[in-house]
């Protein structure tokens, strides 16, 4: 427990109810890996093989900070984990399975804020399982589904089969809108391979700017597709606190409340104003801010810095020389209700002169 | 400082086939009994460390908790496998078993004194349910239900009136199981110590601070500035010292008078990791500490010459424990150590 040299890698399955969560979790269990794996259930899980590390936990929020929504944790997992732990050299891997309401926040906050945790753990990706046939329905009335695939390294766009190749399409497309970052596979009985969605690295800053190529195009469509959102969205400025109520009453807007803003643009940015930029940002809109994730050429500085984030919690660093790569800066924002114009503004303003 | 050090005798030692979860002395002293994260229960013969049983399986995926019975011929031992069980010490027979109420029972505490007509009572912390037991091993009264899991159970003030700890709050409940008392907190509680007298409640929380509540007024306090999570929190028997743990110092606050807020508390340095485990002697003055690294020390920090001596066992101590006359004192390990040494 102690002197441990390696971290345990952790797997979060998300998902909305019936959407194959548990089908995953078995077919991971049984599949060929070589690893030991604990699984961490929800109340409800039925995890349908005979598995002999299996802990069922009820969600158990802890509020730090007068509740805070980023200082938000899983008080559950903190003390399961660390009687984990006591059997260390009994499991390499940890799977835990949320209910399907669950905010994956207060989950991934705790692999990054919880020192004792911290010291064996490491949270290695979030995987969604995404019904394809009824998650259209879902889009609109259920936040915890646009949290879910917004907080994602991985969505498997389950029950492929019961859906036809056009929906199926217009489904992939909206989700890859909600969370151009996500690497998207389509399954049929949650059927993938395993490498897919184990040791995806999915908050590893090596990995970091490990995008899909085209994340910008997406960003793009999105921009001609839903303009009139835009107006929405500053219409309604400086209404924040109303923000509920008016989710309740405007259903067909607030499907598009989970958005991510990409920002592709060469130039060095001047350190001081960036670290301005950042500070306030997530100090502001942290809340708002599910994932982040970028790499930037700083103005003076050899090496690549890296960043990625969950709601306002950032961990950065310089990682590389840019050596013959051309200098330029790619970032990523996933949350709710994301001003386009502002951030890309946000940035722009820390362009080194 | 080192010269002074006292020899430490190595008396005997044990040992279970995993991580050490729960160490007891017996109340008259005689037997020791320890369990592990494997389910593994023994119970030793104090004076030679002969195991008189070892139930393999008491508990299925680890037994996290033992408490004697106050008579000292029964144990009641509770674990991962949702049950809690009742055994007989002369013959190693299980009297009696149940089930807690949830996936692990954790916690669990004999009261020191008898509760009206129902004699002594049990209590058991499994999730969010803590239930009564009594000497026999039977249900007494209705299970308590609790908002957020238990993280804590101790029978206090002269060990007749319970306390729950869960994360939000410290509840002192009637005999009836009603709600007497509560002391709120906004920062999750993860353990607690009342001190002998009752008049301070102290909590290690989630934000590494420690909560004090002046029970008299229940005014509260905070003590902020560890660098871990308190998870050991130790009173000395004259409820004037509270040693704190959270790190690898050990801090000794002196709580007379209007208590330790504001104090500087006198800080004991030499574990050269995290702090695991804090023991005051029952009736004495010295303070037993174990660290993550398998290093042992006993102190006496109210004097000049703090340290009285030092050991090591093989792997980190998870639990410290000196016997009823403070003579001995048993040190378990995440390798399943048992040793038992007393200063020479």
């Amino acid at each position: 427990m102690s002197s441990s040299s390696t971290l345990i890698p952790v797997t979060v399955i998300t998902g909305f109810l019936g959407a194959g969560k548990t089908t995953l979790l078995n077919r991971i269990l049984t599949g060929k890996h070589g690893k030991r794996i604990a699984v961490i259930e929800n109340e409800f899980g039925e995890v349908g093989v005979d598995h002999q590390l299996v802990i069922q936990s009820d969600e158990e929020i802890f509020e730090l900070n007068n509740g805070c929504i980023c200082c938000r944790v899983r008080g559950d997992l903190i003390r399961i984990l660390a009687k984990l732990c006591q059997r260390r050299d009994k499991f390499d891997y940890v799977l835990i399975e949320t209910t399907g309401m669950a905010d994956p926040g207060p989950v991934a906050q705790t692999f990054f804020t919880d020192e004792e945790v911290k010291e064996s753990f490491v949270l290695d990706g979030i995987v969604t399982v995404v019904d394809a046939k009824h998650v259209g329905l879902h889009f609109d009335d259920m936040r915890e589904v646009r949290e879910q695939i917004g907080f994602a390294d991985v969505i498997l766009l389950n029950k492929t089969d019961l859906v036809p190749p056009a929906d199926l399409k217009k489904t992939e497309a909206h989700i890859r809108k909600m969370n151009p970052m996500a690497k998207v596979y389509e399954t049929k009985d949650a059927v993938v391979d395993l490498d897919k969605v184990l040791n995806v690295g999915g908050f590893d800053l090596k990995r970091a700017l490990e995008l899909e190529p085209d994340f910008l195009e997406a960003e793009e469509e999105h921009d001609h597709d839903h303009e009139h959102e835009h107006d929405h969205d500053h219409d309604h400025e400086g209404e924040e606190h109303h923000e509920h109520e008016h989710e309740e009453e405007h259903d067909h807007h607030h499907a598009e409340d989970v958005t991510s803003v990409g920002i592709r643009a060469p130039g060095d940015l001047d350190e001081k104003k960036l670290s301005e930029w950042l500070g306030t940002l997530l100090r502001t809109k942290g809340q708002d801010i599910f994932r982040m994730k970028g790499v930037l050429a700083v103005k003076g500085r050899e090496m690549r810095f890296v960043f990625q984030g969950v709601h306002m919690l950032m961990d950065g660093r310089p990682d590389r020389p840019w050596g013959k790569d051309p200098r330029q800066n790619t970032l990523i924002f996933i949350g709710r209700n994301l001003d386009r114009a502002e951030l890309n503004e946000g940035f722009r303003s820390c362009l080194a002169e | 400082m080192t010269s002074n050090l006292r020899p430490i005798n190595f008396v005997w030692h044990g040992k279970l086939d995993d991580f050490n979860t729960s160490v007891a002395w017996s109340p008259d002293g005689t037997r020791l009994a320890a369990a592990s994260v494997s389910g593994q229960v023994a119970i030793y013969d104090s004076a030679q460390g002969k195991a008189l049983h070892l139930f393999e399986q008491a508990h299925a995926d680890g037994c996290d908790a033992l408490a004697w019975r106050p008579d000292g011929k029964a144990l009641a031992t509770a674990g991962r496998d949702g049950r809690w069980k009742l055994w007989d010490v002369a013959d190693g027979k299980t009297l009696t078993g149940h089930e807690a109420g949830a996936p692990w029972a954790e916690h669990l505490a004999w009261s020191a004194k008898p509760i009206g007509e129902r004699g002594h009572l049990l209590a058991l912390g499994a999730g969010n349910t803590a239930t009564l037991w009594t000497e026999e091993g039977k249900p007494s009264g209705a299970a308590i239900k609790f908002p957020k899991t238990i993280s804590d159970v101790a029978w206090i003030i002269g060990g007749a009136t319970l306390a729950i700890a869960t994360s939000t709050a410290v509840s002192l409940r009637k005999d009836d199981g009603s709600e007497e008392r509560a002391f709120p907190s906004r920062d999750p509680i993860l353990g607690m110590a009342f001190s002998p007298s009752g008049k301070w409640l102290m909590t290690g929380n989630q934000d590494c601070s420690v909560h004090v509540w002046n029970t008299d007024n229940s005014a509260e306090m905070h003590m902020r500035g560890f660098a871990a999570k308190v998870r050991q929190l130790a009173w000395h028997r004259g409820s004037r010292w509270l040693a704190t743990g959270g790190g690898q110092t050990i801090s000794v606050w002196d709580c007379s008078g209007k208590g330790p807020e504001g104090r500087t508390p006198m800080l004991l340095e030499w574990h050269p990791d995290q702090l695991s485990a804090l023991q005051y002697q029952p009736e004495g003055d010295w303070l037993a500490s174990g660290s993550r690294d398998g290093s042992i020390a006993i102190w006496q920090p109210t004097q000049r010459q703090n340290m009285i001596s030092r050991a090591k066992i093989a792997s980190g101590v998870t639990r410290v424990a000196w016997s009823p006359d403070g003579r001995l004192l048993a040190a378990t390990g995440e390798g399943g150590e048992v040793q038992v040494l007393a200063v020479a």
